[in-house]
């Protein structure tokens, strides 16, 4: 097979080196080759062209989207998804449990696994059910999971609240070295609820969910970590006392870690004022000050990684008045953007996004990748920083169109998106 | 009938968060002028107009009001109660209301369990939706028709002091009136159980007691809410016996307010929860069959208003 050059190219990764101009030369699905720029010379290959102030970084890795396949097909299919995830950017992503059938069983695994291979895309990673049926009771049963491939165990979109259950799986998924990922919510505070209990909730009579909420699971969720020495993951963190919890939970030594979504790190609950759909999200809308204290826990590393926490919710559920409407958000194709959007607010370096989209979150799933060095895979895209785009649902690849940056004015596109060497978009 | 310069340009009414003092007063006024008006004459400001009263939720005396106002007006009106159970038959609030809008009204009344509701539909008609109530966000004309019976009875509203007693949390009677009272220059105490207090609302101006005795002091308006104890009580608030013991209204308690004071209730009343029976039939205190009747004034000058907005942009 010929050998790919990518010639010349600003080339960065999570490598305290990198950010300079490089070749980068692909054979087959690995990187053979990273030199200065026109060093490598003497090798039979093609030159990839790319525009002149393009970059090339690792694929992203996303740690939290929602597959509507199986069950809501007609909402999202594995295929709209993976050439979503394509488009953003992102050559892995994790999807969560909770399709129908719920992924409780490898079985499960194994035939998602198989069709979305079957696409020739981006690699989908399965996350198992840490309870049977997600009912929060029972046990699945992580082992079996695990060896069909999952990469962590999760309740999806309701929390592990069961506090028998979660030191189970705590205890138990050590074996596996695995990840539990939490979505940290108390359900009685917010059953019913639409919003962040606030001034602007009040205004505008949308029953509120105390934002401690976040912070009083995951507080609990550490004594128990501590005592199983579990591997724990707290997904699209939103709030000050949940950075607070994982922050001591960090600093006593436990293993700990986080990740945040874009709307967190750039909306506040203030969007709500016309009670449009497309913010309805779980968790909802935070404060001002809680979106502020994100962005600083990106910045300074207390945050490990960003996800895309992609849900795509068909047109219906969204028509409905604000109490009705489903939540969740389109996120793959506004990952990179969103993300970039903080870098162009100076709030985080362009290394650092990187890291948090590609490295942060693959050493929490313990992937060996997301470096553009010879023998790599050679997972990458090449982006171009300086592209304006408006972000639109409709002309998003999913099923649906629910963005909760519709309209919103973009910069920094995926120009191209290569896994295993293959161009995928 | 002289016509009236209101000032409006907007062809919805969805909340008072936002409205105009001067807008206010211009309304409150018209009210008070079509308050004053033999009932049984009909004017013609609505003549070949088609009003329709769309209540996703029970409601007696809302309804009837703005039939009747509707009707005194010359307008033609039809009334649709969708029960909770045709609902559940899937049809969405947005497709209801374009079935209904494809009939052509101008003016669809609308009553609905969901805040945002009123707002949601009036980015998808044509007709001017009056919101009726939506969820717990607002009830504008009643907090209206509030104001124009304590103006017709204390000739003002700027330095009134107003309580407003009860289910503050559920209640968009309470947001409106806040809006409008703090508007209007009035100064508005909230008196109930921390429980039914919700976050953040002395932002909008209000000062907020959980003791009656001390909430009522030198107080001109009592405005009592209904507590809806078929679904509160062993929630926000243990039992009703102990609500009334704590936050009931009586004859002996207003006596920690003015000595003039009047007190007022939207309706319907739950007697010896929020208000005691004796209190509720005092008619030297109680403005509460002033409210309904000022309730079709006020209507009345809405739907006029509206109308001339419409006639404005649509000519």
């Amino acid at each position: 097979m010929r050998k790919l050059l990518f010639q010349n190219i600003r080339v960065i990764d999570s490598n305290a080196s990198s950010d300079t101009f490089k070749d980068v030369l692909v054979g087959g699905a690995t990187i053979v080759g990273v030199d200065k720029p026109f060093s490598i010379t003497n090798s039979n290959f093609q030159i990839v062209e790319h525009p002149k102030n393009s970059i090339l970084m690792p694929g992203i890795i996303d740690l939290r989207t929602e597959s509507k396949d199986p069950g809501e097909t007609h909402t999202d299919n594995l295929e709209t998804l993976l050439r979503s995830a394509a488009k953003g950017g992102v050559t892995s992503l994790v999807c969560l449990p909770n399709t129908s059938p719920v992924i409780d069983e490898s079985s499960i695994v194994h035939s998602l696994a198989k069709r979305s291979e079957s696409f020739n895309l981006s690699k989908l990673l399965i996350y198992g059910a840490a309870s049977i049926g997600l009912d929060d009771e029972k046990m699945s049963e992580l082992g079996l999971l695990a060896k069909s491939g999952v990469v962590g165990f999760t309740n999806a979109h309701k929390p592990i609240y069961n506090p028998l259950l979660m030191k189970r799986v705590l205890s138990y998924s050590q074996m596996f070295n695995l990840p539990v990922i939490q979505h940290a919510d108390i359900p009685e505070l917010s059953s019913n609820t639409e919003a962040t209990e606030s001034e602007i909730s009040t205004r505008l009579g949308l029953r509120g969910v105390p934002s401690i909420t976040e912070a009083m699971l995951i507080e609990r969720d550490l004594r128990l970590v501590k005592l199983t020495g579990g591997k724990y993951h707290v997904s699209h963190i939103s709030t000050k006392e949940g950075l607070s919890a994982i922050e001591k939970g960090k600093n006593d030594g436990l293993n700990v870690s986080c990740d945040t979504s874009p709307p967190y790190m750039i909306l506040n609950d203030f969007s709500l004022i016309n009670y449009d759909t497309r913010f309805k999200l779980s968790p909802p809308l935070r404060s001002e000050e809680d979106r502020l204290s994100i962005v600083e826990a990106l910045s300074n590393g207390l945050i490990d990684a960003i996800s895309s926490d992609h849900s795509p919710q068909n047109r219906d559920t969204k028509l409905l008045t604000f109490a009705q409407s489903k939540s969740g958000s389109l996120g793959l194709e506004t990952l990179l953007s969103s993300t970039l959007s903080l870098v162009n607010a100076k709030n985080i370096s362009l290394k650092r996004a990187v890291e948090l989209l590609t490295s942060g979150p693959s050493s929490i799933l313990n992937l060996n990748g997301s470096k553009i060095s010879k023998g790599y895979s050679a997972d990458f895209i090449i982006i171009d920083l300086n592209k304006s785009w408006i972000a639109k649902g409709e002309e998003m690849l999913s099923l649906s169109s629910n963005s909760c940056f519709e309209k919103f004015p973009m910069q920094g596109k995926v120009l191209s998106c290569w896994k295993d060497g293959r161009k995928i978009y | 009938m002289n016509s009236f310069n209101y000032g409006f340009d907007n062809i919805h009414l969805i909340g008072i968060e936002g409205l105009k003092q001067n807008l206010i007063t211009k309304l409150l006024e018209r009210a008070v002028f079509f308050n004053s008006q033999k009932r049984n004459k009909k004017n013609q400001i609505l003549k070949d107009c088609l009003v329709i009263n769309l209540f996703f939720e029970n409601s007696t005396r809302t309804k009837a009001s703005f039939e009747i106002a509707a009707k005194s007006m010359s307008a033609d009106i039809l009334n649709i109660s969708v029960s909770t159970s045709s609902i559940k038959k899937g049809e969405t609030l947005i497709d209801t209301a374009s079935t209904l809008n494809a009939m052509h009204p101008d003016f669809l009344i609308l009553r609905h369990p969901n805040s945002g509701a009123a707002e949601m539909l009036s980015k998808h008609v044509q007709c001017s939706i009056i919101n009726a109530g939506d969820g717990r966000h607002e009830h504008p004309t009643q907090a209206l028709l509030d104001a124009a019976v304590i103006k017709e009875k204390k000739g003002k509203l700027e330095g009134l002091k107003i309580a407003i007693c009860g289910d503050i949390l559920n209640s968009r009677v309470a947001r409106s009136n806040i809006h409008l009272l703090t508007a209007m220059g009035a100064i508005v105490n909230v008196i109930a159980p921390p429980t039914l207090i919700p976050v953040g609302i002395e932002k909008m101006g209000v000062n907020v007691f959980h003791d009656l005795n001390l909430g009522l002091k030198s107080i001109d308006i009592i405005m009592i809410l209904r507590l809806q104890n078929e679904r509160m009580i062993g929630s926000e608030t243990p039992s009703k016996r102990e609500y009334y013991d704590l936050f009931g209204i009586n004859e002996e308690n207003i006596k920690l307010a003015n000595k003039d004071v009047f007190i007022m209730h939207p309706g319907p009343m739950n007697r010896g929860v929020e208000i005691d029976s004796l209190l509720a039939d005092n008619n030297e205190r109680s403005l509460i069959s002033a409210q309904v009747e000022m309730g079709v004034s006020v209507r009345m000058a809405c739907l006029e208003m509206l109308k001339l907005s419409r006639d404005k942009i649509f000519k």
